[in-house]
């Protein structure tokens, strides 16, 4: 692989991980708890622990913040 | 059971089980670096370079103990305290993978002319894929895996979606054996290595050969009884809260229970991770998953408040003895009487 | 079975029954005894790493002729030739050219394997000082014929020490990353009496970093012409030498 190509993909994986962060943040102190019921006064723990997943799935979550809902 | 999501729902046998598998990483790689070192000498590798040694090993042995729990599970009810709390082993094992390619990166590509995240990249291919690549793809996919393993992302991502994401450990694994192949045993020639890969891999093949061929065995289809009804059985082959489990429409699977004298049927897969419910047992009144212990009122397919699980139930008729069963299967949580088991011995018939 | 009998039935939530938990008390120790034995196993078949040291517990200092060309190096009265690196994998200092025709002192760090010794810098003007002028024209090389060896390209920094093991596919990627910033590369011979070191240059007598990439960390046969100076040996190899 060439280094110009490396450098490309780097950046590309620190730009969504970047903005991951900047959905997941937001979305998993406040958003989720409208999102989800079970998650209304849930512990920080529990915020935590799903922060990774967010932040790697944030297109998922994203989708979920802007309300559409999936299927059962 | 979640009406409420909490981090983790720590109760006496998880951290039981916790506390075994830190005992076991810890001895785990305290064994593996004492004993090199002690061994090499003046010959010993770095400790770094002994440090990724170890906690890759330990990350593939992991796997491996993974992969061997579910089959298990299927084979015996034995083996279920392994499973209730497998997914911290599946974290746990995707850490030390983290931990290894963290140490690779820091020690083989930093302190160069490159970025030590480009140079991954570009020095591992320079003839041909790199090994390391395996290893990457790997970690990519044990990293989506362990950080959707709370109950958030099963519902989130809906029980079907979340089952086929996380089937997605088999590609881990094969990727993770041409890891190995193509890399540490390239470097490391004792015949111990592919011995014991060999080994593991016959263990998890042969496991899963054995569980599924015994799962396609369980698919003993319901007979035709007349028009619409199927023939279950007779009504003895039932133990008091327990269940016999039937195939109808081919890979539909229906579980009759027997509780109080009364017979109900209700949909054979859990709404959780689709355990199977006919292998539960009735428990205050419920019918209990063995898995997780999700449970389900025979009479509606309900969980019990403050829960709000509910699974498709089905119409029963006893006559002559046998259990009949209505295979179209009612919307989730629709309530159906449970047939009264006849009090009279079975062969007296109208 | 007698579990059947009892009906026991396992929910994680509540106790443990026992005939699981009599389960449970022989097979996970065996499990846990079969994880020990694994990991014993694995750890004791490691094949050596090496004899190379690099002691950083203390500096060196030595005094010699400095040579530019093909790889920079110090080269002692008594004829020992010390090649010259930086510390990481980065390329040497600038300015080195100014040295050449001079007696210098250099200070660092020592990384030794069989009779092969390297030194690198300390940082900083301590690293290498100009202490007058050279008293020996530098070493000239003696042609010794073509020559096709057997054996692995390796960066001559880690394998004489800096990392153990410094050789092999799974160093590669650290190897590479090490030539490409400018150590020196080296191929190791295996021989019954020992290893044999032949710095590969191109065949214009100068650095072959660039050519070798492909074919690091893997074992190689290396056609070229071999020289001799000051008790290094080199091989002059162009891109196509290596197989």
């Amino acid at each position: 692989m060439s280094e110009s190509l490396a450098e490309i993909l780097v950046l590309a994986f620190l730009a969504y991980a970047g903005i991951g962060i900047l959905v997941a943040i937001p979305f998993v102190f406040v958003v989720v708890n409208r999102v989800d019921g079970a998650a209304r006064g849930a512990p920080i723990g529990f915020r935590v622990l799903i922060l990774p997943g967010c932040v790697g799935l944030w297109p998922f979550i994203a989708f979920r913040w802007l309300g559409r809902r999936q299927a059962p | 059971m979640t009406n409420q999501y909490t981090w983790v729902s720590w109760n006496r046998h998880k951290k039981a089980y916790d506390l075994v598998l830190a005992g076991a990483c810890i001895g785990f790689l305290a064994i593996f670096v004492g004993l090199g070192f002690l061994a090499s000498g003046p010959d010993a590798p770095d400790p770094m370079v002994m440090l990724i040694r170890a906690t890759g090993t330990l990350s593939v042995v992991l796997l491996h103990v993974i992969l061997c729990i579910g089959p298990l599970a299927r084979l015996s009810p034995r083996w279920l305290p392994l499973l209730y709390n497998r997914r911290h082993l599946g974290v746990t094992m995707f850490l030390f993978g983290l931990a290894h390619a963290g140490l690779v990166i820091l020690y083989y590509h930093g302190f160069g002319i490159t970025n030590p995240l480009v140079s991954p990249l570009v020095n591992t291919n320079r003839s041909g894929i790199g090994f390391e690549m395996y290893g990457l793809a790997a970690l990519a996919i044990l990293f989506v895996m362990a950080a959707t393993s709370h109950d958030f992302w099963l519902h989130t991502l809906t029980p079907r979606l979340w089952k086929t994401l996380h089937m997605l450990v088999y590609a881990a694994y094969g990727l993770l054996v041409l890891h190995v192949a193509f890399g540490a045993m390239q470097s490391e020639l004792h015949i111990a290595y592919p011995t014991l890969l060999g080994i593991g891999i016959a263990i998890v093949s042969t496991l899963h050969l054995v569980a599924g061929l015994k799962e396609t065995g369980r698919d003993r289809s319901a007979l035709e009884a007349n028009g619409t009804w199927v023939d279950v059985g007779e009504i003895g082959e039932i133990a008091e809260d327990r269940a016999k489990v039937v195939c109808v429409k081919g890979d539909e699977r229906v579980a009759v229970f027997k509780h109080g004298g009364k017979l109900s049927a209700v949909s054979n897969v859990c709404e959780h991770q689709m355990g199977p419910l006919g292998e539960g047992k009735i428990v205050d009144g419920c019918i209990t998953c063995p898995w997780h212990g999700y449970q389900y009122r025979p009479e509606d397919g309900c969980s019990p408040p403050p829960f709000t699980e509910k699974i498709a139930t089905y119409e029963l008729r006893i006559e002559n003895g046998r259990v009949l069963l209505n295979p179209e299967a009612k919307p989730r949580g629709t309530r159906i009487e449970p047939a009264p088991v006849p009090s009279e011995p079975e062969a007296s018939s109208g | 079975m007698a579990d059947r009998e009892r009906d026991e039935f396992y929910v994680g939530y509540l106790g443990l029954p026992a005939g699981h938990r009599a389960w449970l008390r022989m097979s996970v120790p065996a499990i846990l005894w079969g994880l020990c034995a694994v990991a014993a196993v694995i750890s004791l078949a490691m094949r050596p790493s090496g004899g190379g040291v690099w002691d950083t517990s203390q500096t060196v200092t030595i005094e010699g002729n400095f040579e530019a060309s093909p790889y920079p190096l110090v080269r002692t009265p008594d004829g020992r030739s010390f090649i010259l690196v930086e510390p990481g994998k980065i390329p040497l200092r600038s300015g080195l050219e100014s040295f050449v025709g001079s007696r210098v002192r250099v200070e660092g760090f020592e990384l030794r394997r069989d009779d092969r010794r390297i030194i690198e810098l300390l940082p900083g003007e301590k690293g290498i000082t100009d202490v007058g002028d050279s008293d020996a024209e530098p070493a000239t090389l003696r042609a010794l014929g073509e020559r096709t060896l057997a054996g692995e390209i390796v960066d001559y920094k880690c394998f004489l020490g800096a990392m153990k093991p410094g050789d092999g596919l799974t160093h590669r990627a650290c190897a590479v990353l090490c030539i490409q910033g400018g150590i020196p590369p080296a191929l190791v011979e295996k021989t019954p009496t020992g290893d044999r070191y032949y710095l590969l240059v191109d065949p214009s007598g100068s650095r072959a970093n660039g050519i070798v990439l492909e074919h690091v960390g893997v074992p190689v046969e290396v056609t070229g012409e071999l020289f001799e100076a000051g008790g290094l040996h080199y091989l002059a190899i162009g891109r196509d030498s290596i197989r």
